[in-house]
């Protein structure tokens, strides 16, 4: 179900995450964090590396359950999700992820990569491929729909990612670092395909990055440290 | 079929034709090891099951000849022949020699016929003629190498070859040859002249002559008489009764029993270095795929859809490796010494001792795979 825009999609309140480090002290790595996504913005999250960026879009993901605070995503609060089984599930219809590396699977085509998600989730293979295909013609791969991971350019395996990402039409966007290992002009590529996923598809998307290229193209910046939103501002505005 | 199972096969051809090739020499190993089993067993049972007998009389207190030594009275048919209800009565005699063939020593099995009762009517004959004489003919095994019409010198006489059968070995596969019951005692009792002379200056003169023993007496009796036959002839006391049941369990469960638990100890052991094999192969193929599983599950794979992959790959090697080993079995096991007999059931348990070897082998590779967290894409 595609939410209405500017309704919350991702709800973040007063979430906390520790853990015991190597040394046997415990290490806050998120402290108390309230955040709100809504549908079709796309959120810059910036900070120093440790600062827990990895670690907001981990408890966002549902990937790393908060030892404090409660996480709500389309409305439903993910300690209701009780087993890891019911979480995959959860996380396959609601959210996609995009990383630094584009984590394909080397020995399936940029098809099969993106018709992958969907077969997962029950779609049959041939509709799979075909949805698969139309979605990378939106994102101007689809000439390499046959190719294999090893013979695309990284921007172009990056696209295939993005793709991977919205096979399930996913509500929520998570993306770490998407354009870290792009030079500048796919690095924007990229980062304008995120934001025309926010407004098209009205899914809220939020993006950790270290790139200040394309700060221009995000609705709002949450600056982090030490486990914590420090600042938030909008672009063209004083933080 | 799990398609990403189907295209990591074929990303990795090499590596699977490897793994597979070498499970299925392994299998080879298993299938030839029951074939040789069932080959030694049915070479040793087909002078039992063809010669037709219901009963054996044997020397008392022995298991029979095909279990141990058995010596009766060479008349001892005719006592047997005055039971009622006896059809028939036929002298057995087989003894393992060795002769110069062609100027190369050979192991052969001498059976005795009773003739005229017995022409070897129940042998297969691939070419030639059964016994029409009482002296110096002979059916011999192809395996033996000799042909239709040939002189063979066995002791001091020679015989001529007049019938050739097929496959007709004894239980440790030496060729059979079926001559007279005199013919065959003859050859058995072979002395050089100086024995026969020296015995006889030292007054053994009776058994210069030709001793009056067989192995066994084979019995055929009328319907529903076995029983009876077997209880009156038993009841002598210097003889015993077997059944060909007993003669079969004296064999399967007497001297083929440790030969059987050594086959299948080594049946286990092969198909255990199978699993292995296809343990260390799917256990390498998950490690290099953790990032892989780790995205899989971070996409929403369920672990079913993990298991299955990597389930798929094992039973795939395991399919293949199985089709190799039934074709290497085929084109080779015809050139073995010894008859290699597959039988439907032992492919069946050696498929399914794979199966179980492709699901214990993939289960550490499953299990490996199941520990990885979605969470470890971004690691």
């Amino acid at each position: 179900m595609t939410p209405q825009p500017g309704t919350p999609v991702l709800s973040l309140r007063d979430v906390g995450v520790r853990y015991r480090g190597g040394d046997g002290a415990m290490v806050e790595a998120l402290a108390g964090v309230t955040l709100d996504l809504m549908a079709g913005e796309m959120v810059g999250i910036f900070g120093p590396s440790g600062c827990g960026k990895t670690t907001l879009l981990m408890a966002a993901g549902l990937l790393e359950r908060p030892t404090s605070g409660a996480v709500q995503l389309a409305g439903i609060p993910a300690a209701a999700v009780a087993t890891e089984a019911a979480l995959r599930d959860f996380r396959r219809r609601h959210i996609g992820f995009v990383f630094q590396k584009p984590n394909l699977i080397p020995v399936l085509t940029a098809a099969e990569n993106v018709a992958l998600a969907m077969v997962i989730d029950g779609v049959p293979a041939a509709e799979a491929e075909r949805r698969a295909i139309a979605l990378l013609a939106a994102l101007e791969a689809a000439h390499r729909a046959g190719n294999r991971p090893a013979s695309l350019s990284g921007g172009e395996q990056q696209r295939v990612a993005v793709a991977r990402a919205l096979a399930n039409d996913p509500v929520l966007v998570l993306a770490d670092e998407p354009t870290a290992a792009l030079d500048s002009r796919r690095g924007r590529q990229v980062m304008e395909v995120l934001r025309s996923i926010a407004r098209e598809r009205h899914a809220a998307v939020a993006v950790v990055t270290h790139d200040p290229r394309s700060i221009d193209l995000f609705d709002r910046i949450l600056e982090m440290d030490d486990g914590r939103i420090v600042a938030e501002r909008r672009p063209g505005a004083q933080a | 079929m799990n398609y990403l199972a189907w295209r990591d096969i074929t990303a990795n051809l090499m590596r699977f034709f490897l793994a597979a090739a070498g499970v299925g020499f392994l299998l080879t190993g298993s299938m030839g090891m029951l074939g040789l089993y069932r080959g030694v067993l049915h070479d040793a049972l087909l002078t039992i099951e063809g010669i037709g007998a219901d009963l054996w009389v044997v020397q008392g207190g022995r298991a029979g000849p095909f279990a141990e030594a058995s010596v009766v009275s060479a008349t001892l048919d005719r006592r047997v022949e005055g039971v009622a209800g006896v059809t028939s009565a036929r002298r057995f005699v087989q003894n393992n020699l060795q002769f110069d063939i062609q100027g190369k020593p050979r192991r052969i099995a001498i059976t005795g016929l009773d003739f005229p009762k017995d022409q070897g009517a129940w042998l297969s004959l691939a070419e030639g003629r059964l016994l029409q004489s009482g002296r110096g003919e002979a059916i011999a095994d192809a395996s033996l190498g000799l042909s239709l019409g040939q002189d063979i010198r066995l002791g001091r006489d020679s015989y001529r070859v007049v019938g050739v059968t097929s496959g007709q070995v004894d239980m440790s596969g030496d060729g059979q040859l079926f001559v007279t019951i005199p013919d065959a005692m003859d050859i058995a009792d072979s002395r050089t002249p100086e024995t026969v002379l020296l015995e006889r200056a030292q007054g053994l003169g009776v058994s210069a002559d030709r001793p009056s023993r067989i192995a066994a007496v084979v019995v055929t009796t009328e319907a529903g008489m076995v029983e009876e036959v077997a209880r009156i002839i038993g009841a002598w006391g210097d003889v015993a009764v077997l059944s060909r049941e007993d003669q079969r369990s004296a064999l399967v469960d007497g001297r083929l029993w440790r030969l059987r638990m050594q086959i299948l100890f080594f049946t286990i052991l092969l198909l255990t270095v199978t699993g292995v094999v296809i343990a260390m192969t799917i256990y390498t193929s998950t490690l290099e795929k953790l990032h892989e599983i780790a995205m899989l599950k971070l996409i929403g794979a369920r672990d079913g859809f993990i298991l299955r992959m990597i389930l798929e790959q094992a039973v795939l090697i395991g399919l293949f490796a199985y089709g190799l080993a039934l074709l290497l079995s085929t084109l080779l096991f015809r050139f073995f010494p010894r008859n290699v007999v597959l039988l439907a059931e032992d492919l069946t348990l050696v498929f399914g001792g794979l199966l179980l070897a492709c699901v214990v082998g993939s289960w550490i590779g499953i299990e490996r795979a199941m520990r990885v967290r979605a969470k470890e894409v971004l690691a």
